[in-house]
């Protein structure tokens, strides 16, 4: 019996969801970064910034080096399968989401608070919302390059006499979580007009527009099936 | 087996999703006449905003003379397929979305339109990401509860194409109340900051009033 192992290099059908995700997070970085160059002098700890843009390259990094899928030859025993399915749903959701509680949620929750007297009070509301967000993401195993929680479908690979309409209703609850991430990106871009800042707006932007266009990675994969 | 539609006031769990959507639709267009009150908009901004509420009422109400499903035999034959489609999926969809053009789309673009102060043009902006997004849905077929592109069913169920392309016309949808809120905020327009928010919180919860009626499966 052999185990192959399949990563985001390993094939174009597969690179092409971990670009688009790549590509949307570290442009969004980027734009951190920039906002830290144009605020060094005037804003408290605007250094925070640059520091969440790096947790963010390293973590992209990281997920290029996470499997994706895996197949055998020859049979599998059932323990030893199940493993390995906790290990594909759980790895690419934990590499992708528990550095973002840092670098969306916590950051910008304190860099807000400590800017709050200078630009309001969006920054602080959003580094909470993608608290909630990413710490949500994580514990429902959310796929990074689809935006679907995977935690109901491992539930029913480990209890598989889970009734279809539990599953469905476990599945809707945690599909919630993404108002969340939505709100985050909304109060980034309401403090990017009202304080006027160019690198910020175009940040929230690629941030909104990124989420929702990632899972389009998955569309050369229904070509190959095709 | 003959197919049965199945209507909103048969049980708790499918008149729910009909609840929820015209709560939400009826709250925001509520706002919308509200805010067409104040004093200091124009005559004619008044007028489209009472409009675009009217017209979402009236569309909300029509929603409950359509099933919300339908149960039969597993296998459709082409003609049923068609009445099926016709009345569970396509003429939902345009209800909902069409009077919608004029309503999130056109109204809003027009406000926003034409106006010297920047600010306005968000309101703009708004109008043209709901005019994408309310034109996407209809062509698209999204279903009133729950944003589902029914057309991909459609497609691979007459034509045995698959195409899971049609969700991300929702983007058009979550930029609209983006600009809606930013407009909001800025310009300190209390009525309009609610309705943003009525509109983003109410498309989210709808998705889950459908979860009564799986309890209700559940135990049938």
């Amino acid at each position: 019996m052999a185990i192959t192992l399949y990563f985001p290099f390993s094939s174009i059908t597969n690179f092409i969801p971990y670009a688009l995700y790549g590509a949307y997070l570290i442009i969004f970085s980027i734009f951190l970064i920039l906002t830290n160059k144009q605020y060094s002098d005037d804003h408290q700890n605007s250094s925070l910034l640059k520091i969440a843009a790096i947790i963010n390259f390293i973590s992209v990094v990281a997920l290029l080096f996470v499997p994706v899928g895996f197949s055998t030859s020859g049979s599998i025993p059932d323990d030893q399968r199940i493993l390995f399915y906790i290990m594909f749903y759980t790895l690419p959701s934990l590499v992708a989401f528990v550095p973002r509680i840092l670098s969306f949620g916590i950051i910008f929750l304190v860099y807000g608070y400590r800017n709050k007297e200078r630009s309001g009070n969006y920054l602080l509301l959003s580094g909470i919302f993608w608290l909630i967000f990413t710490t949500w993401s994580a514990l429902s195993l959310i796929v990074p390059y689809y935006n679907i929680p995977q935690l109901p479908s491992l539930m029913l690979i480990i209890f598989p006499s889970i009734e279809i309409y539990s599953y469905l209703i476990f599945y809707q609850i945690l599909g919630l979580g993404s108002i969340f991430g939505a709100l985050g990106g909304i109060y980034l871009l309401i403090h990017s007009f009202i304080n006027e800042d160019r690198n910020l707006k175009i940040a929230g932007f690629v941030y909104l527009v990124g989420t929702a266009i990632v899972s389009l990675g998955i569309i050369p994969q229904y070509i190959q099936l095709l | 087996m003959a197919i049965t539609f199945l209507f909103w006031f048969e049980s708790f769990g499918l008149f729910l999703p009909y609840g929820i959507y015209n709560a939400n639709i009826i709250t925001f267009s509520v706002f919308l006449i509200l805010a067409s009150t104040e004093n200091e908009r124009q005559a004619k901004d008044k007028s489209f905003l009472k409009a675009a509420g009217i017209v979402n009422i009236v569309s909300a109400a029509l929603i409950f003379f359509f099933p919300i499903g339908f149960s039969g035999p597993g296998t459709l034959s082409p003609e049923e397929k068609v009445l099926v489609y016709g009345i569970v999926y396509i003429a939902p969809a345009l209800i909902t979305y069409i009077p919608r053009i004029f309503s999130f789309g056109i109204v809003f673009f027009i406000l926003g339109f034409k106006n010297r102060d920047p600010k306005r043009k968000l309101l703009m902006y708004a109008g043209i990401m709901w005019l994408i997004y309310t034109i996407w849905a209809s062509i698209c077929l999204f279903s009133t509860f729950g944003l589902i592109p029914y057309l991909a069913y459609i497609l691979s169920d007459f034509l045995g194409i698959s195409l899971n392309i049609f969700g991300v016309g929702n983007l058009f949808y979550l930029l609209g109340t983006t600009f809606l809120l930013i407009y909001g905020y800025s310009e300190n327009d209390l009525k309009l900051k609610i309705a943003g928010f009525i509109y983003l919180f109410g498309t989210i919860v709808l998705s889950l009033s459908i979860i009564p009626y799986y309890f209700e499966m559940m135990f049938m």
